[in-house]
């Protein structure tokens, strides 16, 4: 169990498991983690998950965990907020509801009304569906990127559950499939005995070490995140850096130069497969949900415009945002090689 | 923080009452003393649904209350041990079949168990129940998990009988109660935790000048919930919220004036 404020119970003290799902070998892979947790039986993972009366922030200081058997749809189209880095058959599946880190800014705090962490131990049905989607995709001469960390850090939870190594060896025999794994963890070491693989990217995104002190709890900090990103190119793996979300604060540029900076001296732009900017944005809904709860956070409480049903910062930010990163990645890598939300 | 004890029955609730020396409202039949709270909801699922009815309507600051349901109850006669002080995992409406999850957050070290909410109390083959039998668990968390977030309900079980019990009367229920007392007053003590209550941004005292703006200046109701949102955001970006002061002096004699402050008081909480 993993470490957390003493008067509250660890993480996953207790895992909540749905009738059949206790049959899947991930389920039991999952209770011999923690041999420790007191397992609660529920009839269907949304009778916990969806209950009425939760609040998320209180919640992420004792998370738990349910195991659940999904049931379709297995994969999702990519949104217009996700960034779909040029691939034209951008897919997205849910392996995992929610995530270790508690990041201010995240939209799942918005999406869900719990901060519980669901496991589907079903990911083989999945893959299945998967198999269909490549089969039937919309433009057949170009692959099938498949975002499997969208709601979730699954590569940080590689320590508990090796979901992210079992996607890439099924990636691997899969034709036409190529996988996204966005991250902010530092575990690659969870992956280092896996053949790198060109059909895998490995997405890690950077932040200046006041945003990650201030807006991503829990997440590693900035220099292991990078020594993760040298580790991973070094070994052959394709990787992307995604500044996302620039955060927009009083002495933002200084911050994000430096840390454009650091990256510039520690990483091979030449080695990158890409990278992707964007601001702050979340749906609507989910802003006013996340508002609501009253955060303690001081995101939730500046000024956004909404673009079509986003809410983001204003257009002269955004544009700020996309001449500093531009001027400033500026011979770093190709500028066809970047990326922009805006 | 304040706690709140639902008891079903008066014996259950006697051992709190002379131990905390809380007092009884004799209009809302509440027990209190300072922050401690005591309500008898009576037995059975009906008689419990009727009266937390008027508990609901009491002027209680749910925000911050930790709400503890406290009382006897069969238990499995292989799983439990009579006298044991349990608190509750999962409750099962065995009518509905519904299920609730009160949250597990607080670390006090007390043995868990499921429990099955009954219409009648059970008296033969006990042990079909996998755990603990009561007779309003489920009622209680129905209806005040529309008030009280699912980390501040409580429930504690202390078993009383193993659901073989023919005359109910030999039950000496204030001792089984009075012997877990000092524990659960240590699971109460480990429920202060500002980290458990609701957030707010502002205080009583700055909604209460803000109501009284609104009234004085006749804002409409959506005016008056989009000025408390405003003063939110106002004061969490480090701003005073009395600087509307001079805007609540002012007396409008049309609905167009009316709306003219209004706009300036957003104009002033915007900059």
């Amino acid at each position: 169990m993993t470490k957390s404020n003493n008067l509250f119970l660890p993480n996953f003290s207790h895992i909540y498991v749905e009738s059949g799902a206790e049959n899947y070998l991930l389920a039991q892979q999952c209770l011999d983690r923690f041999p420790k947790s007191t397992i609660i039986k529920i009839p269907d993972y949304k009778s916990m998950f969806n209950r009425p009366g939760q609040d998320f922030q209180t919640q992420k200081k004792s998370m738990k965990m349910i195991l659940a058997v999904k049931k379709p749809p297995f994969i999702y189209k990519g949104t217009d907020i996700i960034q779909d880095g040029g691939f034209k058959n951008f897919f997205y599946i849910t392996p995992i509801l929610n995530c270790l880190y508690n990041c201010d800014y995240c939209f799942l705090q918005g999406m869900y009304s719990s901060a519980n962490m669901v496991v589907f131990v079903n990911q083989n049905d999945m893959q299945s569906a998967v198999e269909l989607e490549l089969d039937n995709r919309t433009y057949p001469s170009d692959p099938l990127m498949l975002s499997i960390s969208y709601n979730t850090d699954l590569m940080a939870f590689e320590n508990i559950l090796p979901i992210t190594r079992s996607w890439i060896n099924y990636a691997n025999k899969a034709q036409d499939l190529h996988l996204e794994v966005r991250t902010k963890s530092a575990l690659f070491d969870s992956l280092t005995h896996l053949k790198p693989s060109k059909k895998v990217l490995l997405a890690w995104t950077l932040s200046p070490e006041k945003v990650v002190r201030e807006n991503e709890f829990n997440t590693p900090p900035l220099d292991r995140r990078i020594t993760a990103v040298q580790s991973a190119i070094e070994k052959g793996w394709k990787v992307r850096l995604c500044f996302d979300p620039v955060m927009v604060y009083a002495g933002w540029e200084n911050d994000y130069i430096n840390l454009l900076n650091q990256v510039k001296s520690s990483i091979n732009g030449s080695k990158l497969f890409d990278i992707t900017v964007g601001v702050f944005r979340m749906g609507k809904d989910y802003f006013e949900r996340v508002h609501k709860s009253k955060p303690e956070s001081l995101v939730y409480y500046q000024y956004y415009e909404n673009k079509n049903g986003v809410m983001t910062i204003p257009k002269v930010e955004r544009e700020g945002v996309k001449d500093l990163m531009r001027k400033n990645l500026d011979g770093f890598i190709s500028n066809n090689r970047i990326h922009f939300w805006s | 923080m304040q706690f709140l004890f639902l008891t079903a029955l008066k014996a259950e609730a006697r051992p709190l009452i002379t131990r905390l020396k809380l007092q009884k409202d004799s209009k809302s039949h509440l027990y209190k003393k300072d922050n401690t709270f005591l309500f008898i909801t009576g037995v059975g699922k009906k008689k419990c649904q009727d009266r937390l009815q008027s508990l609901k309507n009491m002027d209680l600051d749910w925000e911050n209350t930790v709400l503890i349901n406290l009382g006897i109850a069969g238990g499995n006669a292989n799983r439990t041990a009579i006298g044991s002080l349990y608190r509750v995992n999962k409750i099962i409406d065995e009518k509905t079949g519904r299920s609730y999850f009160p949250d597990i957050l607080i670390n006090n070290g007390l043995n868990e168990i499921q429990l099955t909410t009954v219409k009648n109390g059970v008296t033969k083959n006990g042990n079909r129940y996998p755990g603990l039998v009561d007779m309003e668990a489920s009622v209680i968390f129905d209806t005040m998990s529309k008030y009280v977030p699912s980390h501040r309900l409580l429930f504690l079980k202390v078993v009383s009988d193993h659901m073989d019990v023919t005359n109910w009367k030999f039950l000496d229920v204030e001792s089984l109660i009075l012997g877990k007392l000092d524990v659960i007053q240590l699971i109460v003590k480990s429920h202060i935790n500002i980290d458990l209550s609701d957030r707010y941004i502002l205080t009583a005292a700055e909604i209460k000048f803000l109501n009284q703006g609104s009234i004085k200046l006749q804002f409409t109701e959506t005016q008056s919930l989009q000025l408390i949102s405003r003063a939110e955001k106002f004061k969490k970006l480090g701003k005073e919220i009395n600087k509307l002061e001079s805007f609540f002096t002012m007396n409008p004699r049309s609905k167009q004036e009316r709306n003219r402050i209004f706009d300036q008081i957003k104009q002033s909480l915007s900059t």
